[in-house]
This record gives C-alpha cells, structure tokens and sequence, in this order.
C-alpha cells in the first residue's frame, strides 16, 4: 500500500479513465490493457512519469513513488506470467502447486533423515527396555 | 517389581545424546523413558559434585579402616 492516500475526488477523476480496473481510496489496480501498454512504452525507454501522463493519468494524483511502483509491479508480472492479467497479479494453482512441490533429491535428503531417526529411536528403545527389565 | 534407578536411565539418555550423528531431543528421550526433562538436567549438572563426594566416601572409607 502506498503512502498516498486518494480522496473522494480523486478516486472520481481515476475512476473516468478508461484503463482503471478498481480504485479505493487506498489503492488503484489496472486493467490487462493498461498493464500491456506500460510495458510496451517501457520497453521504449519512456520515463515512468512520462508514461502515466500519456496514459492519462495525472501524476500529481498517484505520486511519483506509486508511479515507480506501478512500473515495478508490471515488469514482475511479466516476468513471472509472461502475461498480464485485470487487476492484480495473482499466482495460478499450478504455481502454486509448483512451490509447494520438493526436487527428487530434496526429497531423497529428507527421507534418509527420517530413516536414521527412525533407526536411532528404534536403538534407543531397546537400550531403554534392556536397562528397565 | 523393582523401580529402575533413575541414575541409569539418564546414563542411556546421555550416551545416545553423544553418540554420532544424534537426530533424538532430549524431551522425546526423556518422554520415552518416563523421567523428567529437569531431572535429567539436574543429574548431568551434578555429575561433578557426585564424583567428588563418592571420592569424599572412599577417603572416610580408608580412614575407618585403619
């Protein structure tokens, strides 16, 4: 979140542009359109300022600081999707299967683990048993 | 039946907290043989004042002997 808060006239003129997704008074999300065109005028090597007044968006409006973080999202989101969506970046299920999914030899490190602490426990124990008989 | 002494019981816990490559806690071990985890650490900090004092018995021991 940034620290530039929207007042409700300024929530009004962002809300008239046609690339606006969703605008609170806290935040504003783009459309897919939007974010293609940024990326494109990036690839230009337009200033990021420059950019959102092509766009027509008034920088005085959403700051610059927001306007950099704005250019820093989408080059994420590409980078990540290849693609950009409406609104904000979320993660497919897949890729979110993928983080949650270990390598084979990941697994291969953990499953010895728990091998020689099986085996360590099962070891203990009998020493344990032999000492209370 | 006859309660194990606790002082061997901590002796098998120690030995498998040295040994090599010693993935077990000291709860779970404790936890297993049914002692306490304070109590386990109050014999491994005694263990000094214990060899000093059973050095202390021989000595009387010899001085009641000759």
């Amino acid at each position: 979140m940034a620290l530039k808060l929207f007042t409700d006239t300024e929530v009004e003129i962002l809300k008239n542009n046609q690339y606006t997704y969703n605008v609170t008074n806290k935040s504003i999300k783009f459309t897919a359109e939007f974010k293609q065109l940024f990326y494109n005028k990036i690839q230009e090597r337009l200033h990021t300022p420059k950019i959102i007044e092509e766009l027509g968006y008034d920088i005085n409006i959403l700051g610059i600081k927001r306007s950099y973080g704005i250019a820093l999202h989408i080059k994420e989101e590409y980078r990540v999707n290849g693609e950009f969506h409406e609104g904000r970046m979320t993660s497919t299920i897949e890729q979110r299967l993928a983080k949650n999914e270990i390598s084979p030899s990941k697994a291969l490190i953990q499953m010895n683990t728990r091998v020689t602490y099986l085996e360590q426990q099962i070891e203990y124990l009998k020493k344990i048993l032999q000492v209370d008989s | 039946m006859k309660k194990t002494p606790p002082n061997e019981i901590f002796q098998v816990i120690d030995e498998t907290l040295l040994s090599h490559d010693n993935k077990l806690s000291i709860s779970l071990l404790c936890n297993i043989a049914g002692v306490s985890r304070a109590g386990y650490y109050h014999w491994k900090n005694n263990e000094e004042i214990r060899y000093y004092k059973e050095i202390k018995d021989q000595e009387d021991f010899n001085i009641i002997l000759n």
